[in-house]
């Protein structure tokens, strides 16, 4: 039994900081790229809403085919009180669905995307809309403001009509703590050392489960044609191209859209999917604090090609642009009141 | 009586789904429309009758037919200002009354017939906490 992506979609927020404008108002090194800013009228709940009905639109598929949703993020508007059932009810989904908000950790995409294959697998559903929605908080002033972005974007778990087949899958995990956040908290703290951090957090937790994947299927990276990963920072592929040994570049997406939680690693595959050509393999690599990386492998079919009319590209966002200033920015992380 | 915004099973149909309703006696497609009580009628609000109806989709783009631009907001929307409502006419000839978003609030850039599309967004947070969601139009793609 194949299972795999059906459909996809992709959401970027129009609103746009430098990066260098958040760092002119706090007098320190100004690093390149942007970060997208949800508006004053969106939330995880409007961007995954118009990921999902993208998805649905490049799958030509009504609401109704879907079994369970999914909604991986780290910022949903209620701590307490399901905002996947909204998306289900604007989407127009029978009532007798599985919801499900993934929650506390950047990895809680692949995780809900597992999840989804496993319940296809145990034969309980044909069609899991997956959709990863987040727009995580930083204290201003503090270095992950830099580098916090927001974004969705969302894939149709299926059997049937796939665009690209799951080869092979494989989980890691470790207790370390690099960033996290308390219930009682707003947001998200780091453990202000980044060469640790990355040290002992994704530069060891991925490799750890990407070798654990290529073992189990016998293949090197070189085997691979494109690499999707949950870019958290500046540095990120750069380490990781070196670890892992691999030769092909890796488009960023971090350098327009910024860490946009859990939602990166989804919007990096997204943007693969949009130029690939039926038959390339691709691996795909989270992490999440606590810590804990997933991994698939890929394959791309003919499939692909057909659909690519009904796409809405990921670049199509990241290229409609508009920039504000750092005190707009506050204004809409409600740190500012007018 | 404290103020409370939770969408009901019977507008949710408006609210979530741009989908308006078909009066079986006289052919208005009523939007937003409410059920009245749990009962599967509407009351039209051209024919006036206590009607079963057929539910209706409506189109998801138009064009602006008439627009305002808020300059003093109503309680709860101050710091949202400038901010403009269109009447806007769907390409299946119904027109609905929405907040415009994504586009700067002014003259100059909204124009009569310009190209729109709805997009699910939130519309206000009240009080208790609560947030209301519900579509607006942004300015179609090219």
């Amino acid at each position: 039994m194949k299972i795999g992506i059906r459909a996809y979609g992709a959401y970027v927020p129009r609103l746009r900081i430098k990066r260098s404008e958040i760092a002119k108002s706090w007098k320190s090194a100004a690093p390149p790229g942007e970060n997208a800013v949800p508006g004053m009228d969106e939330d995880v709940i409007t961007m995954a809403v118009e990921a999902s009905e993208n998805a649905l639109a490049h799958g030509d598929l009504d609401g109704e085919v879907i079994d369970a949703i999914y909604l991986a993020s780290t910022s949903t508007p209620y701590e307490s009180k399901q905002s996947s059932i909204t998306i289900a009810e604007v989407l127009g989904c029978k009532k007798e669905i599985r919801t499900m908000d993934v929650k506390g950790s950047f990895r809680s995409s692949t995780q809900a995307f597992f999840s989804a294959m496993d319940f296809i697998e145990a034969g309980k559903s044909s069609n899991c809309l997956v959709v990863a929605s987040d727009s995580p908080n930083a204290a201003p002033g503090s270095s992950m403001e830099l580098n916090f972005g927001a974004g969705a974007a969302a894939f149709i778990v299926s059997e049937n009509e796939l665009i690209s087949e799951i080869i092979e899958r494989y989980s890691f995990s470790t207790e370390f703590q690099d960033t996290w956040r308390k219930s009682d908290e707003r947001y998200m703290k780091d453990l202000e050392d980044p060469r640790l951090q990355s040290l002992y957090g994704y530069q060891r937790t991925i490799p750890e489960a990407v070798n654990g994947l290529l073992k189990r299927m016998g293949v090197g990276t070189e085997n691979f044609d494109g690499f999707a990963v949950g870019e958290e920072d500046r540095g990120m592929l750069r380490s990781l191209k070196k670890i892992l040994k691999i030769k092909k570049d890796l488009p960023s997406i971090f350098q327009s859209v910024g860490n946009a939680g859990s939602a990166s690693v989804f919007l990096s595959l997204a943007n693969l999917f949009d130029d690939a050509k039926p038959g390339e393999k691709i691996l795909v690599a989270s992490y999440g604090s606590g810590s804990g990386s997933d991994v698939f492998a890929l394959v791309t079919t003919p499939e692909i090609d057909k659909k690519r009319e009904r796409l809405k590209r990921v670049s199509d966002y990241i290229n409609k642009a508009e920039y504000i200033e750092y005190t707009e920015y506050l204004r809409l992380k409600k740190v500012l009141w007018r | 009586m404290s103020e409370y915004i939770t969408a009901l099973e019977r507008e949710i149909d408006s609210k979530f789904r741009l989908t308006g309703a078909e009066c079986l006696e006289c052919g208005t497609i009523n939007y937003p429309f409410v059920r009245v009580g749990s009962s599967e009628k509407i009351v039209c609000r051209s024919c006036g009758k206590r009607s079963d109806f057929k539910p209706k989709k409506l189109s998801r783009r138009g064009k602006i037919y008439s627009f305002i631009v808020v300059k003093v907001a109503p309680m709860g929307f101050e710091n949202e200002v400038p901010y403009a409502i269109a009447v806007v006419e769907l390409d299946d000839g119904v027109r609905v009354i929405a907040r415009l978003t994504d586009v700067t609030p002014n003259p100059e850039v909204i124009k009569v017939g310009m190209r729109v599309r709805a997009v699910f967004r939130k519309l206000r947070e009240i009080k208790n906490g609560e947030i209301e969601y519900g579509f607006k139009f942004k300015p179609e793609e090219e």
